[in-house]
């Protein structure tokens, strides 16, 4: 059997850290064949990947596809009622066997030669069987499954490795993060059930992943949108984002959550600007009507208020998984200068249509294609990636903040002001991020 | 009522040049007050429940004609050259009211021009104007541009469709 050839890369070489440079990466990490390729085969075919929500197949034979990594994939909740992922792939001649985005079917069925299979994966026909004699393959035909998937809260991840670090221990910290998102629902679930859009961008899929712990370059590159927010706004304190001025304000704080997990946690700076709250909240769940439900919920006002500051938390959840304001994202690495972010509305079980209308509206007003944010993100995304191509100078620096680092006593308090909490300030997690990415491409992940 | 084409096909040109030039000022004074303007994601979606590329009402046209107006969106700095090509132009009485329900097709080819790096993106699909007079100006309460790969994956759009 031919065995590729891997050539060696020494990520340990690409990433820096010394009291000269700080923290620096070289450039290489974006635009390297051999790496996008060792990424995809480490991190997306081994270890776990998002691949869709619960509340997108509700009933019985519903499905969507996706791609892990660059494969193709079906998300599909069988005639069992049980949820699987498979390969989009007849185990013939390698067509694929779906070819709607999504839909509600018993059984996937190849057009080219008319092999059939259940939703539950087993292959169930071979047409003109006979003319194969004895000639079939013994081993199971079926549909190729993953043979792992996690759940919690209703996001399912899937891994193409039969073994490798359990589910929970991959996510981590990271729940903590998403009970608190998924609890702003008054009934304590979220559903996506609005659809999907997708923006592209000419660059590394790494970049929006650092991205969106980079809370440095919201004030420069989003000026104009975080001014149309301001200026519209309803309410004084709105425009405190972009007063903000100090990036070291440890309102905006950065942790690391381990594994490649990261926050960038509005807690602090929610509280600290009580009502008046808006741009960095999640729509409507500072309403009266979200308060005032979650309060019944909990038996306390002054809980729901808390819980309902944490709204606008910025949450990574290595490799493709993100979760802010309104809505959920996905990053998909398309190729290595390639990548589409697809957005789904988060809406809140138990809310009323006109809260969940409008965080439809808050969202796509941000975001997508045509958002006020996203396209002026895309637009850094791809001049970033040209940077990469003058090898005259090949670092690249997320260094900032780091030396202000410390960790906290205990990380989930309630207070999240420092000293109590591990904070990376901007930047600081950035490293993080890449570090782990590198350090899991780096052989540590079962081969 | 007679329905005066001419007048009609006036405007709709008269639009797409406006668009085309980036010309936000006079393309704002087309609308009524209670214009509403949408770029649905898909062909039968409802935009109070499904995510839309983009769903405006008369002040968030406002508001989004005010970022577009600044250098500072960078996703259009420098900004694209667009030529646009609109067609099929089908006028029909409204339902309601005295106004006219425009159905017409675009063809738009964006050049994104950066200092080492351009693009040239073909965009199109189907428009639907509602048009009433106020004060005999034909001004449009409601537009919907419904872009043919609406439900796929878009580069930034960051000039009017």
């Amino acid at each position: 059997m031919l065995t590729p050839t891997k050539n060696y890369i020494d990520y340990e070489a690409l990433i820096q850290e010394d009291p000269e440079y700080g923290f620096r990466i070289n450039h290489h990490l974006y635009k390297d064949e051999e790496i996008f390729q060792q990424e995809m085969e480490r991190i997306f075919y081994k270890g776990w990947v998002y691949i869709g929500h619960e509340t997108e197949i509700p009933n019985t034979n519903d499905f969507v596809v996706r791609v892990m990594g660059q494969r193709p994939v079906i998300l599909s909740r069988g005639e069992d009622d049980k949820i699987r992922v498979f390969e989009n792939k007849c185990r013939h001649r390698g067509n694929t066997v779906c070819q709607e985005q999504r839909g509600n079917s018993k059984f996937f069925r190849c057009a080219y030669h008319g092999w059939m299979y259940s939703n539950q994966g087993e292959l169930i026909d071979i047409t003109h069987a006979s003319i194969y004699g004895d000639r079939l393959p013994t081993e199971d035909m079926n549909l190729l499954e993953a043979p792992r998937l996690g759940f919690h809260r209703g996001f399912i991840f899937a891994s193409l490795a039969a073994e490798g670090q359990p589910f929970m221990e991959y996510l981590g910290r990271a729940a903590d993060y998403i009970d608190r998102y998924c609890d702003l629902a008054p009934e304590r679930e979220i559903f996506l059930t609005a659809g999907r859009h997708g923006i592209t961008y000419d660059g590394n899929w790494k970049m929006q992943l650092e991205n969106l712990t980079d809370a440095y370059h919201a004030e420069y590159t989003h000026a104009t949108a975080l001014a149309a927010f301001a200026a519209n706004s309803s309410s004084e304190g709105d425009a405190e984002f972009t007063d903000r001025g100090d990036l070291e304000d440890p309102l905006s704080t950065q942790r690391d959550l381990g594994g490649g997990h990261a926050v960038l946690d509005s807690f602090a700076i929610n509280r600290s600007q009580g009502d008046k709250l808006r741009f960095t909240g999640s729509t409507g769940t500072l309403s009266e009507e979200i308060v005032g439900k979650i309060a019944e919920r909990e038996g306390s006002r002054e809980k729901a208020v808390w819980l309902t500051h944490g709204g606008g938390s910025h949450i990574t959840v290595f490799p493709n998984l993100m979760i802010l304001w309104d809505a959920v994202r996905t990053i998909q690495p398309v190729s290595l200068y390639k990548s589409t972010i697809y957005y789904h509305p988060a809406q809140l079980k138990g809310a009323s249509q006109e809260i969940n209308t409008a965080r439809i509206m808050s969202h796509q007003t941000g975001f997508g294609p045509a958002g006020f944010l996203a396209p002026d993100d895309m637009e850094m995304f791809e001049r970033t990636q040209l940077g990469t191509v003058s090898d005259t100078d090949p670092w690249v620096y997320l260094n900032r903040g780091l030396s202000d680092q410390y960790v906290s006593k205990d990380d989930f308090g309630v207070d999240t002001s420092p000293p109590n909490i591990w904070v990376k300030p901007p930047n600081g997690v950035f490293g993080g991020i890449t570090n782990r990415l590198c350090r899991i491409t780096l052989n540590r992940l079962p081969t | 009522m007679e329905i005066p084409k001419d007048e009609i096909e006036a405007f709709l040109y008269r639009e797409a040049r406006f668009m085309d030039q980036h010309k936000f000022v006079e393309w704002e004074a087309m609308w009524s007050d209670r214009g509403v303007y949408w770029l649905p994601c898909a062909h039968d979606s409802d935009p109070m429940t499904d995510v839309s590329i983009l769903y405006a009402d008369r002040a968030g046209i406002t508001i989004r004609l005010g970022r577009m107006k600044s250098r500072n969106m960078y996703a259009q700095d420098p900004r694209s050259v667009v030529s646009r090509i609109v067609g099929n132009i089908e006028i029909v009485p409204a339902e309601q009211g005295e106004g006219v329900v425009v159905y017409s097709t675009f063809n738009i080819t964006e050049f994104k021009r950066r200092a080492h790096v351009t693009k040239q993106i073909t965009w199109a699909g189907h428009s639907e104007h509602h048009l009433s007079q106020v004060d005999g100006q034909w001004l449009m309460d409601y537009k919907k541009a419904t872009l043919v790969n609406s439900d796929g994956e878009l580069p930034a759009l960051g000039f009017l469709v």
